[in-house]
Parts: structure tokens; sequence; C-alpha cells
């Protein structure tokens, strides 16, 4: 076996059996990937559009080492459910989670709940798990984070009373920009809904909702429900290829803070749950 | 033809052949020995052929100039490499936007291809390697480049099988044109496609395969293990890198896991586990230096020598940088390093007795 093993090792590693070799696996690398890609793409697609309140800015980022990038993607921008702060206006980059059943994180496999008072330094498990997150697009979710922050709005405004100090008039600005940004341009795309198994959110809610991998970890927080961050959602990094790069740069023109020229992506879905864009188009007044 | 089946063991060889030169002055010199003219003209009709095969097979340096120029030649062919694979990077990264996606696909896949046959084609025409060894980086750089672009163009999920591929071709580039740097590049891919492969079997995520730095072990063990199993003479320097890598990644992972024990898969209390692994770092640093010296592996005897090192002054930071007087702790640690040295100095007298025995 081992002299057999020998002759192998001296067969491919002449130069002519090396170079052989190592093309042999840049093909069939190339092969699995397009393959796995040919794989996704075949069926009938999940077909999603997205408004320009969907993608994060900039569209094009272009700065530090990756000014010189010529190639383009879009990002998906969406949030989980609303934060018990409202008034906190970096809440979206703070906490991205959402509150869930202690069995799911059993079935996740963290402990349903932990100890606050348990003596000694040992944490709970908190490794990232796999996990699939159902996405819902303009739905109650965004509707229901709209009206809570315009009860919070209207709250905070009849408690500052008639003659609020500069600092509180400061405060109230902040947050009503806050309510205006939820509520005519940021995102609609809310994560709902979380699994260990993609079956069991197909089943649940079949395609009216964008299902996606994720990666999360439990929260332990003794004085609030369990609930879990989604540290990341896979597949929303979607790459602009060159045919549609001209109809983006007649929509978008030059880009600068604040402006959201209205335009919609198409954006198919495969069997993997991976992207591609389909099309790009200018949206109309009406439907915004 | 000479036997030397490697760079190490050629180099060796002239170097004996210069040595023995000089040995033979300095007894002649002294009157102890004198060879006819006969002899003298055979022995260095013999040395010359020998010397001219070993400059042809193997490039061996035959002065101390010779041998310095070749170590700035190496570390000028790394720098090189290294650029060369950035510029290929950015090249790139400047220019795909303007590409459609076909061709995009074919530039991904022809690059690697391209340097690849240009690695062997420089192999054959040059005699240093020094060219080839460049070229074959920059072709590992392209193959990285492909398959991660490819992920980007088509927007797929990451996953760490990547890894596996690229430590394949790291491996057979490595081995076939002699590469140093391919080796350690493949070693490091088999590191992170290990690390990631065995957190999915915990259920873990494979990014997050830092968290888990006992996934680390075994195959740091492994990879230690390999140039003992399988002989690596015709190769050279390369099981001083297997060892020295898998060195530095094992005892990371127990250093790691000596200050935050939380992190560990042992289900023992922090404080425990923490013990656990600094008296495992101790003891297999220590074994280290002892087999180094034992075995006249002098990479294995640094390598534990410096993490014994560092072990022992994580420790002392620990129990006294608070409470003692700065000088005091200073002055600690120069005394361990006088008690280190007498150590030493002790295991030196024990292999100059051997040598002379």
């Amino acid at each position: 076996m081992r002299s057999q093993l020998k002759n192998i090792g001296r067969r491919v590693l002449t130069p002519r059996g090396g170079l052989i070799a190592a093309a042999v696996v840049i093909l069939f690398g190339n092969a699995v990937v397009l393959g796995r890609v040919a794989y996704n793409r075949t069926g009938e697609p999940e077909v999603w559009t997205f408004s320009e309140r969907e993608f994060s800015q900039p569209w094009r980022y272009r700065y530090g080492s990756n000014r010189e990038n010529s190639g383009m993607t879009l990002h998906l921008d969406w949030q989980g459910e609303p934060p018990e702060e409202l008034d906190d206006v970096w809440y979206r980059h703070a906490w991205r989670g959402l509150g869930v059943e202690p069995r799911l994180l059993e079935a996740l496999g963290y402990a349903a709940d932990h100890d606050c008072d348990a003596p000694g330094r040992r944490r709970p498990d908190r490794d990232e798990r796999r996990a699939w997150v159902a996405l819902e697009l303009d739905g109650p979710a965004h509707r229901r984070h709209v009206e809570l922050m315009a009860e919070h709005l209207e709250e905070q405004v009849s408690q500052a009373g008639p003659e609020p100090d500069e600092q509180e008039k400061r405060r109230l600005d902040r947050l009503r920009e806050r309510f205006d940004d939820l509520k005519h341009r940021g995102t609609r795309l809310y994560a709902v809904d979380l699994a260990v198994d993609e079956a069991d959110l197909e089943r649940r809610y079949g395609d009216r909702h964008l299902i996606l991998p994720a990666v999360v970890s439990p929260r332990y927080d003794c004085d609030r429900p369990t609930s879990v961050y989604i540290n990341r959602l896979f597949n929303t990094a979607i790459h602009v290829p060159r045919g549609y790069r001209a109809a983006f740069d007649r929509l978008v023109g030059r880009e600068s803070r604040g402006s959201r020229p209205p335009f919609e992506a198409v954006v198919a879905y495969g069997r993997l749950r991976e992207p591609w864009l389909r099309d790009i188009r200018p949206r109309t007044r009406a439907e915004e | 033809m000479t036997d030397a089946s490697s760079r190490t063991a050629a180099q060796r060889r002239a170097d004996g052949i210069a040595g023995f030169h000089a040995e033979l002055a300095e007894l002649e010199r002294a009157g102890v020995l004198a060879l006819t003219p006969a002899q003298k003209e055979a022995v260095a009709a013999h040395h010359r052929a020998v010397r001219e095969a070993l400059g042809r097979e193997h490039d061996v340096d035959f002065s101390e100039g010779a041998r310095r120029l070749s170590l700035g030649m190496q570390v000028v062919s790394f720098l090189g490499a290294a650029a060369l694979a950035a510029s290929v990077f950015f090249l790139f990264y400047q220019y795909w936007g303007y590409f459609g996606t076909p061709s995009q696909l074919v530039i991904l896949i022809t690059a690697p291809l391209a340097a690849l046959i240009a690695a062997f084609y420089i192999r054959q025409r040059e005699d240093t390697g020094y060219f080839a060894k460049l070229a074959a980086l920059v072709a590992f750089a392209c193959f990285t480049l492909n398959i991660a672009m490819l992920g980007q163009i088509f927007n797929m999920t990451p996953s760490h099988n990547a890894f596996l591929l690229w430590a394949v071709f790291a491996f057979l580039l490595a081995y076939t044109l002699d590469v140093r740097l391919l080796l350690a590049a493949g070693i490091l891919c088999v590191f992170a496609f290990v690390g990631g492969e065995t957190g999915t079997w915990s259920g873990m995520y494979w990014l997050d395969m830092t968290r888990r730095p006992e996934n680390f072990l075994l195959p740091a063990a492994l990879l230690f293990a390999v140039p003992s199993l399988i002989s690596h003479r015709r190769f050279h320097g390369f099981a001083a890198i297997y060892r020295v890598l898998s060195m530095i990644i094992f005892f990371l992972v127990i250093l790691v896991l000596s200050n935050w024990g939380h992190i560990s898969y042992l289900d023992w209390d922090a404080d425990w586990i923490e013990g656990f692994y600094q008296f495992v770092g101790f003891a297999v640093s220590a074994l280290a230096v002892l087999w180094g010296v034992r075995s006249g592996h002098a990479h294995v005897m640094m390598t534990g020598n410096v993490f014994f090192a560092l072990f022992l002054y994580t420790k002392f930071f620990d129990w006294w940088w608070n409470w003692m007087p700065k000088y005091l702790f200073f002055f600690l640690i120069g005394l361990t390093a006088i008690l280190a040295l007498l150590v030493f100095k002790r295991l030196r007298g024990v292999q100059q007795m051997r040598a002379g025995a």
C-alpha cells in the first residue's frame, strides 16, 4: 500500500504530472462552482421586486481599498423586529434580532434559558449556528413598526409640553426625522420568523416570504424574553452585471447623500436561494 | 550525478568538500599529512566533478558570499511574489466591472492556467528556480481570486470547501516546483478547512471556527507528524515548515485556551480549564525543546523555546504585574533568563560531550 502510494506520488510529482494535476484542480474547481450556479438557476425561481428603499446606501461604496473596485454590488437592507428603545437612532446597527420561543433555542442547540445568578465564570454556549430566516416585504411588521413609532413620537411630544427646552427640541427633531425615514425612505424588509430547517419556513410561508440562510446566536438577558441575534444574513449581496450597469447609472445619476432616485430591481432566487439580478427599471411616482 | 537527494543534502555535501580542503591545508601546514601531487590532483578532479554536478542539479552555494546572496534572492523572490499576487488582485478589481459575465469567466479561468503553464515553462529553462517559484505563487493567487470572484459574481453562499481546493492546488505546486511558501499556504488552507468542517459537525457556522480553537489541535498534531511518517528528504526545508507551522498553531490554541477557558469544549469550570491548558502548554513546549535537542531539529527546539518563554512570561504577568514594583518584575524576568541560560549551557555541554565521543 505504502509503495503504491509512493509510486503514485512519484508519477504526479514529475513536472509534467504536476502541471496536469494542477490544471485538473483548476478545471474541477471551476466546474463545481459553475455546476452549482447552473443547478441554482434550474426550475422556476422566486422573483422579488425590491425598491431603492430595500438597498443600503451608498450603492457604490468608493472608500478605502474599495476606491478602485469597478464592480458593483447592491446590498439588501433589512431589519429585525422593532427594538425596545425606539429613541435609539443607532439601534439598527446594534440590534437585528427576533424574539423566539425557548424550544427554538433548544432546537438550535442552545440552553433554553441561562441562570443569571449561577456562580463561576462559565458562560453559556453562544457559538453561532446556521438557521433560516423568513423576511416579509412591506407587510404587517413594517406597518406595526411605523405605528409604534408614531405612538412613541406623539407620547414624547405631549410629555415635552408646549415649550420644550433647546435640548429637548433637538431630540424631538431627531425623532421626527427618524419617523419620517422609517415611513418614507427606510427598508420595508423585516425578519419575522426563524427556523432550524428551511422546510419548516417553506411550509409556513410558501413563497409569500423571502427565506434566506443566516447565522444566529442567542441573547440571554434576564429581564427580557428569550431572543436571538441574526448576526449574518446570507445571499443579500446582489452583483450588478455589466448589462444592467448603464441602466442603473442612468437612473441613479450622480449619487449624493440623501438622494434616492426611485428605481426597482427584479431579483430572482433559485433552488439554493442564491440570487441574481433580472432587471433594473425606473419606478414611477404613482408606484411610490 | 551526485547521490544528494535534496538541496539540503547537496548543500551539506558542498560544505563538506570545502571543509575537507580547508582542513587538508591545515594538516599540511602542521606537517601531519601530505598528499602526493597525483593524489591531490585526483581528489581535486573528483571534487570538481562533484561540485559541477551539485551546482547543475541543486544550485548549491559554494561560498559564504554566494550563500548570503541566495538568502537575499529568497527574500526578494518572496516580496516579488507577494507584490505580484497583490497586483493581480487589484488589476482584476480595477477593470472587472467593464467586462460582461462571460468575459469575466474566461479571464478568471484562464489566468491561473496561464500562470501555471508559465511556471512550468520557466522551470524547464531556468536553473535557479526562483522565477518559476514566483510564477507558481502568482498562479496560486490567480486561482484563489478565480474561486473567490466566481462566488461574488454569482452571489453564492460562502463555503469553507474553497480552502480544500486551494490547499490541494498549493500542495501540488509546492511539491512539484519545490516552493516552500506554497507549502505554508497549503498547510494554512488545510487548517482553515478542517477548522470549518469540524466546527460545522458541532452545529457551528464555519466562519466562527476561531471561537472553538480546540478544533485545530488534532490537525496540528497530525501535520506535525507528516515529515516523520513520510520522508521529505527530497524537499528542501519542507519538514521544518510542517513542524514549525503546526507547532505555532498548536501553541497559539493552548495560549488562547489558557487565558479564556470558557471557549473550551471541556465541561469544567473555566478556571480549571485555564489551569489545565497552562500545564499542557508548559509540558508540551518543554518536551518540544528536549525532543528538538535530541533529534537535532533546531527549528523544533527554537519554536518550543519561544513558546515556553511566552507561557512563562504570560503567567508572570498574570501573577505579578499589578502588585509588584516594575523594577522587581523585570528583575525576576531577567533572573529567569539567566536560569534558562544555565539550563541551555548544561544541555549544550551534554551535546558537546556526545559529539566528542
